[in-house]
């Protein structure tokens, strides 16, 4: 497997393949339940396809019937599976009989902000824009640190890294001259470079922002993305 | 405003309204006991829910000349005074509005222009309009208490997101007829099919006993017991700053709310229009783990910004070769296969 990387222009008409690094998540966390012994999480099963409730409606075709079968007989337990781990799983389609489904037609449904749906269409592929095909510009556009957060909801950010000392010098002096600034800078696609991100393969266009620090020789250089703007949900896009 | 101020305008309202005098004469009486109640120097902002109950309550509003008043007496006292308080909060909240930015007022929270907001109780929430997706009706109005210099802050809070923002687009799969296919998970050794609703997540024990989640105790990897702090949504926590706008960069956001102002002392709503950042206490449910909040005000109103440390620190030129261990997301088909049953998750 291989990084993540992105194609950044600087403001002295620079620009490099510099790798992003994902933010860690904090450590991860055991339980212990009261006594003081080890817990662990595990996903057990309920009821299958044949035991759930759809299933055994359709069997029974009334509710009435399906409750006295309830009553009666258990059918919704099925001792051999209930309670049992379900282990790694993979993830399929199903069909209406709860079989699993191979050859379906794949729709890409398109709702409004109130939730209705507006269209339905094939499904385009958008591929990751990250690294263009063309050199990237730099888009000049800075923003204040509070323009940025008071405009932008950064859902993302990755720091920016060098692997060898060209790199380093790039990316230490785009930090420095951010720094300088106290600004972000939009970093984008298209032309300009302020057209949004979309960091993988058929994902939610973004806005990016530079974020820069230097510390001595150190730097801390970030990306930002911005998955929406704080606005109004009522406000015409 | 005071009370006594705030009392005495909204007479005023009242006369300019066209109330007979007798309506007048009788809310001047009802609002004579509740300053004296409240003190005069009391601020209009600072009347809270518990005022209020202590308020109805007490001789003053009970008894008339040591006589228990009439229920019909109560009711009407009780009626006035609500109104009343009613009055001074769109007041307020339209000085407040001149301080913030408009944000968004909750889809459910009542319209100022037709019925005030009630400061003292939550209202009804009106109906959700008839929606294709369940996740955009808000449930019910929720409220985010604080105190700023032991001031009360109340803002109306509701979620927003890319979706609410401009719309949403996912993938189905469609069968032969046309009709929409499920997803489901399907065991390693093939031999059951699991549709969304057919697993539950459980912690259990050695035994294999499950544990209720309330007995957990959460610890570090060696072992040692964190210390769980109680819920923060409900009690009113201090907001902490101003801080310096680039706090909220060393942080990843994972959840928004715009807020409404609901009380906001004039202190606290001037910081945020200026561009003042805070620090809120947050904590959903009893829990180690806290998760910074902040406040802040832009163009578009109050938000409030839940996020994780991202935890970032300085690289030097000499630093290590990155390890090859970050996946490749760019493989990773964002938007193919939409996690239904939250995978990987774990709850607690």
């Amino acid at each position: 497997m291989t990084q993540r990387r992105i194609w950044l222009a600087d403001h002295r008409g620079r620009n490099a393949v510099v790798v992003l690094v994902p933010r860690r998540h904090a450590a991860p966390r055991g339980h212990l339940d009261a006594a003081g012994a080890p817990v662990r999480f595990c996903r057990s099963i309920k009821s299958t396809t044949e035991t759930n409730f759809n299933s055994l409606l359709r069997r029974h075709g009334q509710p009435e019937p399906l409750a006295r079968a309830l009553v009666d007989g258990n059918p919704e337990l099925d001792l051999e599976v209930v309670g049992r781990e379900t282990g790694a799983c993979d993830r399929v389609y199903v069909d209406h009989d709860g079989k699993p489904f191979y050859s379906a037609r794949v729709l890409e449904v398109i709702y409004d902000r109130d939730g209705r749906e507006i269209q339905r269409r094939a499904p385009e592929l958008v591929p990751p824009n990250l690294i263009p095909d063309r050199a990237p510009v730099w888009s000049g556009k800075l923003l204040s640190y509070r323009e940025a957060i008071g405009r932008f909801a950064f859902t993302r950010a990755y720091q920016v890294r060098h692997t060898n000392a060209l790199e380093y010098d790039f990316l230490f002096g785009l930090a420095a001259h951010l720094e300088q600034r106290q600004s972000l800078v939009l970093v984008g696609s298209e032309p300009r470079g302020i057209g949004p991100l979309i960091p993988e393969r058929n994902a939610l266009p973004m806005k990016g922002l530079l974020a820069g620090r230097t510390q001595g020789k150190a730097y801390r250089l970030l990306l930002f993305l911005a998955a929406f703007e704080l606005r109004k949900p009522e406000a015409k896009t | 405003m005071k009370v006594t101020e705030g009392a005495q305008s909204y007479l005023k309202h009242l006369e300019a309204a066209g109330k007979s005098p007798s309506t007048c004469a009788t809310t001047k009486r009802t609002l004579a006991l509740l300053v004296a109640h409240l003190g005069a120097d009391r601020e209009t902002g600072e009347v809270v829910a518990k005022d209020l109950d202590l308020f109805f309550a007490s001789e003053a509003a009970t008894k008339l000349r040591g006589k228990p008043r009439a229920a019909a007496s109560i009711a009407q006292l009780r009626g006035i005074v609500r109104a009343a308080l009613a009055w001074w909060q769109q007041q307020s909240h339209t000085a407040q509005q001149k301080a913030i930015p408009a944000a968004p007022a909750p889809a459910s929270a009542p319209a100022p222009a037709t019925k005030p907001p009630q400061a003292t109780r939550p209202s009804a929430p009106s109906p959700p309009p008839a929606l294709a997706l369940r996740a955009f009706a808000p449930a019910r109005v929720v409220y985010l208490d604080l105190t700023f210099q032991g001031q009360p802050v109340r803002f109306a809070k509701s979620e927003i997101d890319r979706a609410r923002l401009y719309g949403l687009r996912k993938l189905i799969a469609l069968d032969a007829q046309g009709r929409e296919c499920q997803h489901a998970l399907l065991t390693r050794d093939g031999r059951h099919v699991l549709p969304t609703g057919s697993t539950a997540d459980l912690y259990i024990n050695e035994c294999g006993d499950a544990i209720p989640r309330r007995e957990l105790v959460a610890v570090h990897e060696a072992c040692t017991p964190l210390s769980a702090g109680a819920p923060t949504v409900n009690g009113s926590q201090e907001v902490v700053g101003p801080l310096a706008a680039n706090a909220l960069l060393d942080h990843a956001a994972i959840r928004v709310y715009a807020l409404h102002p609901v009380i906001v002392p004039a202190r606290l709503a001037q910081a945020l229009g200026a561009g003042a950042v805070f620090r809120v206490p947050y904590r959903s449910r009893p829990g180690a783990v806290e998760t910074p909040a902040f406040l802040l005000a832009g163009e578009a109103g109050a938000f409030l910004i839940l996020a994780e440390p991202h935890g970032f620190d300085f690289v030097s030129p000499d630093q290590p070769v990155l390890p090859v261990d970050d996946l490749d997301e760019d493989d990773i088909d964002a938007f193919a296969f939409p996690d239904n049953f939250g995978d990987n998750n774990d709850p607690a």
